[in-house]
Formats: C-alpha cells, structure tokens, sequence
C-alpha cells in the first residue's frame, strides 16, 4: 500500500496546494458454467489509486496500480506536469467536508458466508434447472460472481471518508431451438441480498423469455402505440437523464438548457435519486467527498434539479448536488445513483389491454450508435410482441423503432405498476408511449 | 518485470494439482491523455497499469486470477488459490525457461516518453484550429489525445518467456455543428502504433477540416427514409459492419461452443462470391498489429473467406483445445486484468474489381453509407444495427442529398450474401472493439461495397 502521509508531505514540500487521494480495493471471484462443469474460474485482487490536487488553481491528475515506494514521487510529478498545462478557467476545488454524512448499509457480511464451493453447486444446479424446463434449450451458460470493494478518500484539508461494498451477480445465458431457428435470451439477478435469490425464478424467467423470441418476424411498418418492458424503459431513462447534468447545460449541450421548474416530459414522469438507499447501489459521499442525498429530479414532469459537482456548482453559485462521479479516464465529472422512476396505479396487463394494435417491446440494441445524445433523434434495432386488440400476440424481431427521446418523454401516456432494479443502476417499471415509428418489412 | 526464478516458483505451484498448462502475463503500461475543450485545456491525466494475471488450463477447463501486488508472496497464494480448483495430481513441472528475443515491428520513431506535453498540446491546438476555421456554425471542437506504451511479459509452463512493447498514439477530433435550431457532431479519430511522427504522416489538419465539414453537412441533412432498399456503404470504417456481423462469429470463442452461426461452415459458402475477408495482425505499425498475441505466439496474416468460402476461424489455445485446431496468433486482451481470448487485430474486406463511381452510377435508389458509426450484433442469431453517421440518397444512379437518422439492420450471414459489388478503394480505420477480453485496439477496413435489400430504419417516412 502507498504511504499517504508520505504522499501528502511530499505533495505540500512541491508546491501541490491541496491534495486527494482515492484508494479502491477490489477482490472479485467470478465462475461460469458450462455443460455442468465450471469451465472457467476467475479471481482478483487489485487497488488503484487516483490522485489529484492543485499547482497555481489547476487541477493535476494521475493514478496508478504501482503501489510500491515510487508511488509518491510519481503521483506528485505527474499531479504537476499536469496542472501546468491546464488553461481552463474553470475552478477545481478539493472540498474541506460536508457537515454530517448519513449511513447507508452497502455491505452484507452474510455474503461473505457463501463458499465458493456453494457456488459453483448454485451455477450447476440453475444450469441443470433451465435444460429440464424445456426440451428446445439448446445451449446454456451461467455465471455467479461475487465483488467486495472497500474505498477511501483522503485529502489534504483532513478529509477522511470510507466505504465498503459487497454484491452478487447470477447471470444466466439462454440459447434455445426450434428446427434451424435459433434465439437467446438472458435473466439475471444483481444484489447483496441473498434472499432476492430464487433459482427456479431466475431459470422460468431466463426460458420463457427465450423461446417467446421462437418464430420471431418483423412486423408491418408504420407508427404504432407502444410499452417498453422495465428494462427497456431504463436504457431510455438513462439517456435522458443525462441532460440535467450542469457541465452539459453550462455547454450549452443540454435540451434541459433554461428549463429549470418547466415541464420537460408528461406528467405522469417521476424520476428520483436514490443514493442513500441501503443496497448496493447506495452511496453515502461522491467521488469528491460531497454528502449525497435523496432528490427527485424530475417532479411530475418538471424538471427540479439540475446534477451538479463543487466545480460546476461554483459556476452557477448553488451547492453541489452530491454527483461528482470519476469518469474512466479518472477526472472527476458528473454521474448519478440509483435512478428510480416511480411506479404508477397501472397494471402492466391493463396497460396493454388499452392498445388495439401496438407493439411491446422486450429489447432494444445499438442505443450508443443510433441514439443522438445531443438532438435525441433515435433509431434503433428492436424486438418484442405484436399487440392486437389488447393482448400480447406474436413475437417481433428485426425492426427499428424511431423517434426523437426528449418527444418521446412527453408522449408517455401511462406509467405501470411493475418495477425493476436494471442492472445499470435505474429502477423502472414498463411505460406506454403515445406513438413511435416502426420500420419492418 | 518479474524475474524468470520467481516466475518459474510462482508457475510450479500453479501446476500442483494436475494443471496441464500456465502462464504468467506480467504488463507495465503508462497512458496519457490531454484534452482540448473549445479551445481550452481541460483536462490532463497519466496514469500507470501494472500488474499480473496467472492462468491454470486443465483440458476444458481454465482458472485465472489478477492481482497488482506483484510480491513472491502475493502471486503464490494467488497460484495456491487458483489450483486449488482442480484437486488433481501433478502431471507436468516447470523446465529451464528459454526467453526469445522481442520482435523488432510496430515501433515509434519518436518515442512517447520522449515527447513534452507541450508538443502535445501544440498539436491539439493545430486540430481544433482547422476544424473551428471551417465554418462559423462550428460552435464546439473537442480535440484529445491519447497515447499509451505497454510493455508486456508473458512465460508459460512450455518453459516460453515472450516480450512485447506495444505503443500507441490516436487523436479524436469532435466537431459540433450547430445552426442555432439542430445540433450535429462528426467524429474523426486516427490512430496508430507509432508515435507523434504519425500525425505529420497523415496530415492531421485535413482530418480534423474534414470532421467540420462533415458536421456542417450533416446539419443540412433530412431525415433518412425508412424501409428495404440497396446500401452502398463507403470504404474505410463502413468495414465495422464486416467486424461486427461477420468477425465476432469467426472467433474460437463463439465457435467453439457452437454459439455462432458460422460453426461447423469451414470450406462452404458463407459470403456471396465477390467477397474475400483477411485478419492481419502483421501490419506494420497498424492499430491492431503486434509481434506477438497476448498468449506469445506470432502474430499472422489469417484468411477468413476467399471468394466466399470460409477459410478459417480466429483461434486462441483455449478454445482451440475444444475445436481440435492449433491457434493462430490472435489471442488477445485489453490488460492483465482479462484472461486472454480469440479476438480480431485488423480485419478487412479485400479490395474488388469495381470502382466506387461504377457502383453508385448502377444503384437506381438506396443509400449511400459513407461514414457509419457504431453498432452491436448478437453473435447466437447475427442479428445486428449500425448507425450510420454520414448518409446520402441515391437516385437515378446519383448521390442527392445528405440523409442522417439512418439505421442499418439485418443478419450477417445474409449481408454477406447480399453484396454485389466490391470496389477497389481498400482503406483501414480505427476503432476500440469491445468483448469479454476487454477493449482492445483494432483496425476495421474495406473498399466501397454495395448490400442489396437491407432493412433501413429512419424517421423520414416509408420508401415509395
């Protein structure tokens, strides 16, 4: 492990006016199995550090997986190099502390109690489970992975903030035939939860959603009302959301540009940040140490916040919203945490007992290609169920859906009653859509 | 790097309990990037990865595990813990390991270490310059830079010690177009392993001039009409399809499980006749190019499909165990933290005999992909989407108008029967291609090439 006290006077000895550090470990056991032999095993340990800190206002950045004595010299250097060339006027603060953090319980020290051994009889068993539901499973594969990570931010004013995280992933890959036909489908099961784990629904589900796909064919062109399942819904949530992050609205990127307090989607859209709550996706501080809390962002239909870091914060004069997140590249920008779209009093079956001729669609693909971010304008490959006179008729595939996200969202005619937890972090239950383009045969 | 005794104890335990082979990949790699905002440098980060990944195969089945902390003592629990999965006896020991010399291709001329962040900088500033210049409604240009050097050990329990550096440089270019009403961005992102030399050889003012025009272009662009129609899709990253739709289902890792529709086709007609398709990983300095794959072996230039027959898969040892095939140089992965898999280096369509004019004089109506963007495929059934991020109308056997919104769907073993025509203006782009080894660098590539009949989703009304 780096020496952090070494780091912080090093840090001040060379002109650094005010440092952070943030260490995550993360150990990791992933299998997957396959024809009831777990085929691959693997397992990990490793911590990074991100660093950053200000030379004459601008902020350095540098990170490193070497641990070793070196660390500190390299980070400072770098910290450096990297401050000078920065000509952005922008203010970058390290930030001394927010008065009082709320607890959230990330961890669950059950999960520690579940054996590896005990996993791979769980992969075996689901594997075994879903061939025997049905003699057209073709093919399956599963995998159980479990992460605990443990993260700490440190700075120079004596801030000091820690979090630890643990969770399971049960997924399971679907390929089934009929004749030369062939169609795969996934279930999967994220939490730290154990409770949540109900293997003879994670195979019903994995099964039923794969051969539905059987016989699929593009259906007629033309618009169409349409539901989205939950977690179709939470792909275009997710984009959505995006334009009430300050740093695109102060670049003049966002739709959401001057439409604070206005209406921005129908009012039967709700969608509230959730980051204090205890499961793993909660947060107590973001990646600058800001405390988080709970917030609606869009409020019936009208947008209430925008997201905001301590940089981007300064620059409108409000406080920070609690939603610096690290990019990849490790510089600190803008993100959210458990995104929920409240359910409404709908149930998903008089949803679609309310459309004549429609379409619900189960999946859509390509959302980073054929989704503009900036107009909104999308057209995307797509697959589901024909609706005729209100039931879930034949399966469709290979048709596009097109439309434009901000039209979209204010065309949402009814919010169901369902909801799910996607794996991306956004629960959503499914919504119906007043019309969209269909292109199919 | 880590030393051959410490290497060998580390491997040795690794293959107590019956394993039939090791390997240690052991990488350093330093990353730079610069980012030049409207203008302005906003952003500057370095950042070092290091670490190991140990992989233990026993027949069908392998183990792997990763770690950053690259002690004695770390990396043996690490080999105890991973073969205690197989309670198997010893069958092999570890020998004299034979080191072999580094390949001497792709290297910079101008190494990056060497290179200041203020050249950097000057170069940044020269692209956004030229782009900005282009037109008025240019209202934003995001220029970064990105360079990487990685230097990589790899030893196995076949008592083989292999080294590699591989470095990187790629500049992006965002161009933003607005008219005060739309908003549309144009992507231009050039890279090689070489190092800043590589931007003088090709001309990196013109690229970033061309992502402005493009973007200008689009702006005046309708909405692409929806429905079946003949796609002529340009050179260069129009190969991504190719890639997507055809590449990933050659790979070991889909066949070998029977999980591609290409599976158990070798020496049958996959592609209509006009259509041969290579994976090349000897290119010199190209993206996707390396002495050596990420398991050591030599890198080659691999057939896929010669005059539509499918010639070979892209094989890693793994895999290659379960297909009864040797591998073939295109085993790779994005760091230590991914164990290794068959995956493409640069893959492209052969040049035919067409020019470019011809085909677009002979499509009555459809549309010109000059430019796409990205996509997905779904490697069990071949479905697949791509967007496409320049589009024009042909009709009467002339390019009209710009187009934008376009969609192109359909399955990849119908696209590859479905082209006609294949033109003679062969070209390579860059991209990242993302699978379950992570995201590694690789070159997509093709001549202008025409698909009959594919599924077009747009938002500008039905085709009469």
């Amino acid at each position: 492990m780096i020496n952090t006290k070494k780091t912080f006077a090093l840090a001040s000895q060379s002109g650094i006016e005010a440092l952070e550090l943030f260490t995550r470990r993360t150990a990791k056991l992933s299998l997957h199995s396959y024809h009831n032999e777990v085929e691959n095993m693997t397992s990990a340990d490793t911590t990074t550090l991100w660093a950053r800190g200000l030379v004459n206002g601008k902020m350095g950045y540098a990170s490193t997986e070497l641990l070793d004595s070196s660390a500190p010299q390299f980070i400072v250097n770098q910290i450096r190099e990297n401050a000078q060339i920065i000509n952005d006027d922008k203010p970058q603060p390290i930030f001394k502390g927010s008065e009082k953090y709320k607890r959230v319980k990330t961890y669950n020290a059950q999960l520690e109690e579940w054996t590896t051994q005990q996993k791979v009889e769980f992969a075996k068993q689901l594997e075994s489970k879903i061939r025997y539901l049905d003699s057209r499973v073709d093919d399956v594969s599963v995998e159980v992975e479990y992460s605990v990570s443990e993260t700490v931010l440190e700075n120079s004013y004596g801030l000091k903030l820690k979090n630890k995280r643990n969770y399971f992933v049960v997924f399971a890959d679907i390929v089934v035939k009929d004749g030369d036909v062939k169609k795969n489908a996934y279930a999967f099961v994220v939490d730290n939860d154990m409770s949540k784990l109900n293997i003879d629904e994670i195979a019903r589900e994995g099964v039923d959603k794969a051969l539905a796909k059987l016989g699929g064919q593009p259906c007629k062109s033309g618009k169409y009302p349409v539901i989205f399942n939950p977690e179709v819904t939470a792909n275009f949530l997710n984009f959505f959301v995006q334009n009430a992050i300050a740093e695109e609205v102060q670049k003049h990127s966002s739709v959401f540009e001057g439409k604070l307090n206005q209406p921005v989607a129908s009012k039967c859209v709700t969608i509230t940040e959730m980051p204090l709550r205890n499961d793993y996706t909660g947060t107590s501080f973001d990646d600058e140490g800001v405390a988080t809390y709970n917030k609606p962002i869009i409020n019936k239909g009208v947008l209430s916040t925008y997201a905001y870091n301590l940089s981007t914060a300064l620059v409108d004069g409000v406080q920070s919203t609690g939603n610096a997140q690290r990019t990849a590249g490790g510089k600190i920008g803008t993100g959210f945490n458990t995104l929920v779209l409240k359910p409404g009093n709908t149930r998903e079956e008089h949803m679609i007992g309310s459309i004549g001729e429609g379409l619900y669609i189960t999946s859509v693909q390509g959302l980073h290609a054929g989704m503009n971010p900036n107009s909104g304008n999308f057209s995307l490959q797509a697959e589901g169920f024909a609706i005729h006179n209100g039931e879930k008729a034949e399966p469709i595939a290979l048709i596009t859906i097109a439309g434009n996200l901000f039209e979209m969202f204010r065309d949402v005619k009814a919010v169901a009653s369902n909801s799910k937890l996607n794996y991306i972090g956004v629960e959503c239950p499914s919504i119906k859509i007043g019309s969209l383009s269909v292109s199919g045969k | 790097m880590l030393s051959k005794k410490l290497i060998s104890k580390v491997l040795d335990k690794a293959l107590s309990t019956g394993g039939d082979f090791a390997e240690l990949f052991e990488e350093r790699t330093i990353k730079n990037n610069i980012t030049l905002d409207n203008g302005k440098i906003t952003q500057s980060t370095s950042a070092v990865v290091s670490g190991a990944g140990l992989r233990i195969l026993k027949e069908l089945q392998s183990v792997y595990g990763y770690t950053n902390d690259l002690t004695l003592k770390s990396l043996t629990q690490l080999a105890e813990s991973l073969s205690s999965s197989f309670g198997g006896e010893r069958r092999i020991s570890m020998g004299v390991i034979k080191k072999h010399a580094q390949g001497k291709h792709h290297r910079p001329a101008i190494q990056w270490a060497d290179v200041t962040k203020q050249q950097k900088v000057e170069l940044l500033q020269k692209a956004y310059t030229a782009c900005k210049e282009v037109d008025p409604r240019i209202v934003r240009v995001v220029v970064s830079l990105a360079d990487s050097t990685s230097d990589v050990q790899i030893t196995n329990s076949d008592n083989h010690q292999y080294t590699d550096t591989r470095s990187r440089g790629r500049i992006s270019i965002v161009a933003y177009a607005s008219d005060g009403d739309k908003l549309e961005t144009f992507h231009e992102g050039p890279g090689a392993q070489k190092g800043i030399e590589y931007f003088d050889e090709i001309d990196v003012i013109e690229t970033a001039r061309q992502a402005g025009r493009k973007a200008i272009t689009m702006l005046n662009a309708e909405e692409c009409p929806s429905g079946k129609m003949d796609v002529v899709i340009g050179n260069a990253f129009g190969g991504v399809i190719f890639h997507e739709a055809c590449g990933h289902s050659l790979e070991a890792t889909a066949v070998a499980k029977n999980m591609s529709v290409f599976a158990g086709k070798l020496g049958t007609q996959i592609a209509s006749k006009v259509v041969s398709a290579v994976d090349d990983g000897t290119i010199e300095n190209a993206w996707g190019s390396g002495n050596v794959d990420d398991e050591g072996n030599k890198t080659q230039k691999t057939v896929l499909i010669k005059n539509g027959i499918l010639q070979n898969y892209l094989v890693d040892k793994f895999n290659g165990r379960r297909m009864n095939t040797p591998a073939n140089g295109a085993c790779r992965r994005e760091s230590y933290k991914f164990e290794p898999t068959s995956r493409m280096s640069n893959t492209f369509i052969l040049n035919g005999k067409s020019t470019p004019e011809e085909i677009i004089s002979k499509t009555k109506y459809g549309l010109y992909a000059k430019s796409m963007g990205g996509g997905s495929v779904n490697p069990v059934t071949g479905d697949f989407n791509f967007a496409v991020n320049e589009g024009y109308l042909i009709e009467d056997g002339k390019i009209t108008k710009p187009v934008k919104g376009a969609t192109l769907i359909g399955t990849g073993a119908e696209v590859l029967m479905n082209i006609d025509m294949v033109g003679n203006d062969l070209l390579r782009a860059q991209g990242m291609c993302g699978s379950s080894s992570g995201s590694i660098p690789a070159d997509v590539g093709q001549p202008t090439i025409r698909v009959r009949n594919i599924t077009v989703g747009g938002r500008g009304g039905a085709v009469q």
